[in-house]
């Protein structure tokens, strides 16, 4: 197991932000955490890079405790958390310098390069941060994340500023991390879509408590029927096993609609419309946290 | 070159790349100038000659490069020493947090011990920078001002009055520099230790002026003459009897073992909430 999150909890001023969360994420996997503003997201995060100490529980990273073993466990570590910050009045270079300086490591200047180069700096890198955009601190963001060569990388809201190509750069990127250097990856983004795109699994974060978590899928459960009679047609429905939820039909996993449509048929029934209703993450996400 | 210099190289990058850092150099060659243009005054002059004078000793041999230099030193080193040297240090940690900077740098596998102690080593050479900055750039606006010549001192407050010729004043003049510098990373310690704590910038800054000014209007109110070398700027001022005839040197060591354990003190009072503190975005 990659990342180990162990009953974490948290409160501030008695107001509890983050109440027993666990998760745990395997080597080479895509991880979203989702959550409204002040669901518990940064909190979680900021207890797993060392940030906030947890009142409760324990994050593990490559098997060591940030709590008790900060820098083999932060070594491993890659992230931006919020929106990156840098010192303005110096360099991309200069910046980038620092950071991974402060990563213990002796890394070369072919290293910086090969990294500025991965996220597309290279031609600004010496200007100063001062005249860069929100997307070009993001990217130098990642570069000083990525330097170290992590085995874990922690993206707090990644696509925050990007424009459409940059999103989509962002998406190639995160997806060549795993599937070249094999790296976990764990993100948070208010673009649904986009953790729809990337992550295997997901966690959703409600008011500090985790809501759900595991694998999620577009599926088509739900149903869209229109039977003449109406009456008569729902209660074949009824009798089918279908459930009736709004104006649409669950039905199991895989359902095969085309027997069902034969019996309505046969009972004399028209079809009108037989439509799967596709879910979407967002759609997902709004039952969740409603539940 | 080590981890350690990499990093403290990184640091001061970050501290001397910034034009704020030298608002405080800017400051006292302003102030340098300003001195020597009321030096020209017939009216100062005339102070200053009848001083030497009523004691026996030639303005035209006393009244020289190195006298201005000390004087300048003197009169400007702690007022404006603790005011530039309080903004930078009440800004190191405190500024970087509000900045969200701090957040980045704790992402990477250092300790909390590591940054600050990093941190702190910065503004010790900061200190250590100015001081000499102003001694040096004191010393030759003086002598371009006024030539060469010997040393005269006058502190009624630390009861000193020294005469040297140029050579032995010079030696004097360097001696007391470095312990100069020890008294003036007292006000460097006190705002390294605001600045650690959960405070804006300026406020880490104001605290820690307001400590030495009310230290400083304490010491000098008449009251309390009896018990004067309990301040901490009365501590901090003993650098001046470097320039006495013989040098009181367990009073040197007293006074800066005592500043010293101050520093480390509050260096550590600093660490133990730094590292147990939450940093929220």
């Amino acid at each position: 197991m990659m990342v180990r999150l162990q009953n974490l909890s948290k409160s501030f001023g008695g107001r509890p932000a983050v109440r027993d969360v666990s998760v745990n994420i395997s080597q080479g996997e895509i991880f979203g955490l989702l959550g409204h503003n002040g669901a518990g997201k940064s909190t979680t995060f900021g207890m797993m890079l060392g940030m906030l100490t947890p009142d409760h529980g324990e994050t593990f990273i490559g098997g060591y405790s940030v709590q008790r073993e900060r820098r083999q466990a932060l070594g491993r570590t890659g992230a931006i958390f919020e929106t990156p910050a840098f010192y303005d009045y110096l360099s991309g270079w200069d910046n980038l310098r620092f950071f991974v300086s402060l990563s213990g490591q002796n890394i070369s200047r072919a290293r910086l390069e090969e990294a500025v180069a991965l996220v597309g700096l290279t031609e600004r890198i010496h200007d100063r941060v001062k005249a860069y955009s929100h997307g070009m601190r993001q990217r130098l963001g990642l570069a000083q994340a990525l330097v170290p060569s992590p085995e874990f990388l922690l993206l707090d809201e990644p696509n925050d500023g990007l424009d459409p190509l940059g999103i989509l750069e962002m998406r190639t990127l995160i997806r060549r991390l795993r599937d070249e250097r094999k790296m976990t990856v764990m993100l948070s983004s208010h673009l649904l879509s986009e953790v729809e795109l990337l992550c295997d699994r997901v966690a959703i974060l409600h008011e500090g408590r985790m809501v759900f978590e595991g694998v999620w899928r577009k599926s088509s459960t739900l149903w869209k029927f229109a039977l003449d009679p109406v009456e008569r047609g729902e209660a074949l429905l009824r009798e089918v096993g279908l459930l009736a939820q709004g104006e649409c039909w669950l039905a199991p996993d895989n359902f095969d609609p085309s027997p069902l449509i034969e019996r309505l048929v046969r009972e004399g029934i028209a079809v009108r419309e037989v439509t799967p209703v596709v879910q979407t993450l967002e759609d997902f996400y709004r039952e969740a946290i409603h539940q | 070159m080590s981890t350690f210099f990499r990093q403290l190289r990184g640091e001061l990058q970050k501290l001397f790349f910034r034009n704020r850092t030298y608002i405080g150099f800017g400051a006292f060659l302003g102030a340098e100038i300003i001195i020597l243009a009321l030096l020209r005054l017939p009216r100062v002059q005339r102070g200053f000659a009848k001083l030497l004078t009523g004691a026996g000793y030639s303005p035209e041999e006393y009244l020289s490069g190195l006298t201005l230099g000390l004087t300048i030193t003197l009169s400007t080193v702690l007022l404006l020493g603790a005011l530039f040297l309080a903004l930078v240090a009440g800004d190191i940690v405190s500024k970087e947090v509000e900045d969200g900077t701090l957040r980045m740098m704790l992402c990477r596998p250092v300790t909390r011990g590591r940054i600050l102690v990093l941190k702190y080593v910065t503004c010790a050479i900061y200190t250590l920078a100015l001081t000499f900055f102003i001694a040096l750039t004191a010393l030759a606006t003086g002598y371009v001002y006024a030539g060469r010549g010997g040393l005269f001192l006058y502190a009624p407050l630390e009861e000193i009055f020294a005469v040297y010729a140029e050579g032995p004043g010079l030696v004097r003049y360097f001696l007391a520099i470095p312990f100069l510098s020890l008294s003036l990373l007292t006000i460097s310690s006190i705002g390294f230790f605001f600045s650690c704590l959960r405070m804006k910038p300026a406020a880490a800054t104001i605290v820690t002026l307001s400590i030495l000014f009310v230290d400083m209007v304490l010491k000098n109110t008449p009251f309390f003459g009896a018990i004067r070398e309990w301040f901490l700027t009365a501590r901090m001022s003993t650098w001046v009897v470097a320039f006495e005839s013989r040098i009181p040197w367990e009073i040197l060591l007293e006074n800066y073992a005592w500043l010293i354990a101050l520093d480390v003190t509050l260096f550590t009072l600093a660490w133990a909430v730094f590292s147990t503190r939450d940093f929220k975005a």
